[in-house]
């Protein structure tokens, strides 16, 4: 018999393996691997929380310190995803509560918690270290002075783009004055007023604070005094930044900001006066990331910033950075590793704003290192994606959204298919890909034959036929996340490639044409997926089988249908009053 | 068995899964067929942006009761919330002073639709509080004689928020003083007067009427001689 090494040292040696991936092949390796693996598996992402259920992941992994979950759809971002339709944390909560007293971590995106969930969260975990909210809902101010109150060892407490019920700023006066532990505070989605003193009182018995982004409500005034008290600082967002003409207030933020000599993020920037930019002038030179996203500064003001900040590695602007700023960051920036362009404007382009397809080219060709893209314009021409292809054959992430749907190339009114065929075929490793301007099936079979890699697939207003959704079903082997919007791609397609889809995370297909008929062959075929047919409307008659869908989310899970979807969605489970 | 599949789909099946696609009346967007529908929801497209741009025509030349001014919005105030209500409730009690400013927004006639382009509501809620501001780009630039000076200049009315941010720049331009109309002593202790043309192309005395009303009918800046003003006194 093959001898093999005790448990222990299995398992101090599969302590230095963390990553998921790494760690689901070791598990697989023999029984006593999976046996010794999942006893010190310490940390868990669920990339869909339907995809299993807490007692599944507790009777599996009995010693997680820390857990990642997903709710909602991507498109729930953009409003697609009806009220009501999930995502609850509630029975996560619940069951953690039970079984993880030494939880320390819970990450949450898309998700819906409750006051009571919170307050369960911090009464129940007695070394609760990091909470992390990321576009989450569902809960107020009170469920966040529970968690002040009672985690005695919080270090991190974000809550990126949720949305809270804002009931009162006094929620930050419940950390306790023996608290200090505190390392990382983000409260920039809230949308009242903090307790200033509250909040200063916070960050001066905090010596380890390393993030703090503040929000709008707090006054530039202010922004200096907690500065003074935390010069330690890496990552700061900012609240309001406009004053008035206020000479002293500039000073006072300038002195503040030269004292911050570890800051390397720089966020916020709301309402900006343009005045009082210099005054962190000289952080610049040592940031690594700026995110003026949120600044409507005008490209002159942002070129004069972008200068001065040679070491940017992760930049987010508005198009008012105009071509003219994204050549000066092409110069400047030579680290630069991820942009992303929003629009100021959502509909029109504004006549004032100069953001072409020229300043992505000027970017992609003189930042070597630049790996991931978002950016909204409002033209775009094949040549331009091919010379981007080819000037930046690394770049793993590539979202382009051309405002207009259907946008053919400007400058030869053909579809975009060859530029977004030279993108997939160049930029081998390309694991995220969102489309848009005016396509045909044919950029769907360069993806299939070229985006080996492709992870996730973004689809909107593209494609002629069933052909488009067969080409990336069968042709992109790695493909997990396929969402689409408004493409003819039907039944055909997906009957075909029933198989592929649980070998993914989710499909989400939103008026496409996509019949009730087909739902309910796929379901039957596939009884390991759950295929929910959303119908907000009203409009859908189960018992017509050509009947279109309107909203379709297939996602493959071990956990069985759900219990908690609301009236609207119908399924084929055979208990569910929406059966189909 | 896959490979028979995709052959069958490029070529008997195909066609074939055209003809049975005979939509039922409760379709909703993409429409019928794929050959003409890419060149027709581009037309349909256009037509909206025409219908767009003879919107924004007729609302500078609508009859409204209120005062010039009041309801100025900036010439190209396109943003709307175009999604439902229920994504509205970010913007309300956490964006402060932008509420009102986002209930002021128009309507458009262009069709918007859901969730495009894909930005956050975060994103766009906030983006819309700002939206007010006109773009300090697009200024509101007006010329500014001054009588017996060899040159005019120009100012940019949106950069001030008061006649007293005004009159103190014009008065470090023309190195002179102007003092603001006072109803019972006149010019008092000044030389000169400020006057402005305006839409109507009659010349008004500066102050008169409320500051936004005054910023949007200016169309150009007279600096009087004092002697001459005089007459305006009633």
């Amino acid at each position: 018999m093959v001898y093999s090494l005790p448990e222990e040292v299995l398992e101090h040696v599969f302590s230095f393996i963390t990553s998921d991936k790494d760690r689901n092949v070791v598990s697989v390796v023999c029984k006593s691997w999976y046996e010794i693996e999942r006893w010190c598996r310490r940390k868990v992402f669920i990339g869909n929380c339907y995809a299993v259920s807490p007692a599944i992941m507790i009777r599996r992994f009995p010693e997680v310190r820390s857990v990642e979950l997903k709710g909602k759809p991507h498109f729930a971002d953009f409003n697609l995803v009806p009220e009501g339709w999930g995502g609850y944390a509630c029975s996560w909560i619940d069951e953690m509560s039970r079984s993880y007293p030494w939880l320390e971590e819970i990450r949450l995106k898309r998700m819906v918690i409750t006051d009571e969930s919170l307050e369960l969260i911090s009464t129940s975990f007695k070394n609760f270290r990091v909470l992390v909210l990321s576009s989450c809902e569902g809960f107020s101010t009170d469920g966040l002075s529970a968690i002040a109150a009672n985690c005695r060892n919080l270090r991190e407490l974000d809550l990126q783009e949720s949305e809270v019920m804002d009931l009162s700023g006094h929620w930050l006066s419940h950390f306790p004055d023996t608290f200090t532990s505190l390392e990382s505070l983000n409260m920039s989605c809230l949308g009242s007023e903090v307790s200033f003193s509250a909040l200063e009182r916070l960050v001066a018995m905090s010596p380890n604070l390393k993030t703090l982004r503040l929000n709008r409500a707090v006054p530039l005034g202010k922004l200096s005094t907690l500065l003074q008290q935390a010069p330690q600082l890496v990552e700061l967002g900012t609240g309001a930044y406009s004053s008035g003409i206020r000479s002293d207030v500039y000073s006072a933020l300038s002195k503040a900001f030269l004292g911050c000599k570890e800051l390397k993020g720089l966020s916020g920037f709301w309402d900006v006066d343009p005045s009082y930019l210099p005054a962190f002038f000289s952080v610049c030179s040592r940031l690594t990331t700026l995110n003026l996203s949120y600044a409507t500064i005008r490209s002159p003001d942002i070129t004069k910033v972008i200068n001065l900040c040679p070491n940017l590695q992760r930049l987010l602007v508005l198009d008012h950075i105009e071509d003219s700023g994204l050549n000066a960051l092409a110069l400047s920036c030579k680290n630069l590793q991820e942009l992303r362009v929003f629009p100021s404007d959502m509909y029109v382009a504004d006549a004032n704003v100069t953001l072409t397809e020229q300043g992505l080219v000027s970017v992609t060709q003189g930042c070597p290192k630049l790996q991931s893209v978002l950016y909204f314009c409002h033209q775009m021409s094949n040549s331009a994606l091919i010379t981007i292809a080819k000037n930046r054959p690394n770049l793993t992430c590539f979202r382009l959204c051309i405002i207009e749907p259907r946008t053919p190339d400007y400058l030869t009114h053909e579809p975009l298919d060859i530029g977004f065929g030279a993108i997939v075929k160049h930029c081998k490793n390309l694991s995220r890909l969102s489309l848009s301007g005016l396509l045909t099936d044919r950029v769907f079979e360069y993806i299939g034959t070229h985006a080996k890699k492709l992870d996730m697939l973004s689809i909107a207003f593209a494609g002629d036929s069933d052909l488009g959704l067969h080409h990336v079903l069968s042709g992109c082997e790695s493909l997990k996340k396929l969402e689409i919007r408004d493409c003819p791609f039907g039944d055909t397609a997906l009957l075909a490639n029933v198989a592929k889809l649980a070998t993914m995370r989710s499909l989400w297909m939103s008026s496409c044409a996509v019949s009730i008929g087909a739902c309910k062959i796929l379901s039957r075929k596939m009884p390991m997926l759950n295929v929910e047919v959303i119908d907000e409307n009203g409009t859908l008659n189960p018992k017509l089988d050509n009947c279109l869908v309107e909203k379709l989310y297939v996602y493959r899970t071990v956990a069985g249908p759900r219990s908690d979807m609301p009236g609207y969605i119908w399924t084929m489970d055979r208990d569910s009053a929406n059966k189909i | 068995m896959l490979n028979s599949r995709i052959s069958s789909l490029e070529e008997g099946s195909l066609r074939q899964f055209h003809t049975q696609r005979a939509f039922p009346l409760n379709i909703h967007p993409p429409e019928n067929q794929e050959s003409s529908r890419r060149s027709s929801d581009w037309s349909i497209s256009k037509s909206n942006s025409l219908a767009f741009i003879m919107d924004l025509n007729y609302k500078a030349t609508e009859l409204s009761l209120a005062l010039p001014g009041t309801d100025d919005l900036p010439e190209m105030n396109t943003t709307t919330t175009s999604t439902p209500i229920k994504t509205n409730k970010r913007g309300s009690p956490e964006m402060g002073p932008s509420e009102t400013d986002q209930s002021r927004s128009t309507p458009q006639a262009k069709a918007q639709v859901v969730g495009w382009p894909p930005v956050r509501s975060y994103r766009k809620n906030a983006l819309q509080g700002k939206k007010v501001e006109p773009e300090m780009g697009s200024g509101m630039f007006v010329k500014v004689s001054m009588d017996g000076a060899p040159y005019l200049r120009k100012i940019d009315l949106k950069v001030y928020k008061s006649y007293v941010e005004l009159m103190k720049s014009l008065e470090e331009m023309f190195s002179c003083i102007i003092g603001l109309y006072n109803e019972n002593e006149g010019y008092k202790g000044s030389k000169h007067a400020a006057t402005y043309e305006d839409k109507d192309g009659d010349w008004m005395l500066v102050g008169d009427v409320p500051w936004e009303m005054f910023v949007t009918s200016c169309k150009r800046l007279r600096i009087m001689k004092g002697c001459e003003a005089r007459g305006l006194d009633l």
